[in-house]
């Protein structure tokens, strides 16, 4: 786990490098554009988050384990931190690209119903505490808001919106530099992904052994 | 606001949360470990005391 830490660490350095030193700068919207390998980092990071999300909670159905329910909770509350990164980022860059923080674009306005699902679902399932059934429930919600996912990358290609499509569809695609240091983030993003997934799901697991321990106290 | 401005703004934002998350979480995990250290050291003397008592009762 240190390793990995240490990894994510370098990782980081090199991707600031890479959004602001290697990039070139982009000719039409000139520095503003170096946000966008932050931004997608932290989408890339909110697509596996509430991915796994979706898995964990079809797996916790199945096999009614702990570890699956854990793992969707934790992962669950990575994934609205990033998207919420994704929203103020994408707003910063908006202003002086379109004039405006916030547009009902399609794309946006599916994020913004993602990050409001998750974060109901959170909320479900913080007010469920150990009854099982209500995780159940959390569970079911949890598969259900994922459908929107697949909507929001969808809804950038399929419907006629204003938010700029990078790859495939009617993208124009990004310069091989920009490339390069786009895939720098992603996979630092995504080691910091498994990091902070392992610190979340270590505090469950401890909150539970506190639970267990005190009972053990008490008897 | 130029354009730099804006490219600052957006990184102190991401990062002012993403420390705040990760402080968070590290301080969480603290508390956490303290907690079931000293249940770890409660459950142990308790165990300890019935045997005492228990070699008490015996002699």
């Amino acid at each position: 786990m240190k390793l990995l830490m240490g990894l994510t660490f370098v990782g980081m350095i090199a991707s600031l490098y890479m959004a602001f030193i290697y990039a070139p700068t982009e000719m039409v919207m000139g520095n503003i554009q170096r946000i966008f390998y932050f931004h997608m980092g932290a989408v890339w990071v909110a697509t596996i988050a509430f991915t796994v999300v979706f898995i964990a909670s079809i797996q916790y159905l199945r096999k009614q384990t702990r570890f699956w329910d854990i793992m969707a909770y934790s992962s669950a509350e990575i994934g609205v931190l990033f998207t919420t990164l994704t929203i103020i980022t994408g707003s910063i860059w908006a202003k002086p690209v379109w004039g405006t923080w916030w547009t009902w674009d399609p794309q946006l306005t599916t994020t913004f119903i993602l990050w409001i699902l998750y974060i109901v679902y959170l909320i479900l399932r913080s007010s469920a505490g150990s009854d099982v059934k209500k995780a159940k429930f959390a569970a079911v919600f949890g598969i259900i808001a994922f459908l929107d996912l697949p909507l929001v990358y969808a809804s950038a290609r399929l419907m006629r919106g204003i938010s700029p499509v990078v790859f495939g569809g009617r993208g124009g695609g990004i310069a091989p530099q920009m490339m390069v240091a786009l895939l720098v983030c992603l996979i630092t993003f995504t080691l910091l992904y498994i990091v902070l997934l392992k610190q979340r799901m270590d505090i469950e697991e401890m909150k539970d052994e506190v639970t267990r321990m005190k009972l053990e106290e008490a008897l | 606001m130029d354009n730099l401005s804006y490219l600052f703004w957006a990184h102190v934002i991401f990062w002012i949360l993403l420390f705040l998350y990760i402080f968070n979480l590290v301080g969480k995990n603290k508390k956490l470990q303290k907690e079931l250290e000293a249940l770890k050291n409660s459950i142990n003397k308790t165990k300890e005391e019935k045997l005492t008592w228990q070699k008490q009762g015996v002699n």
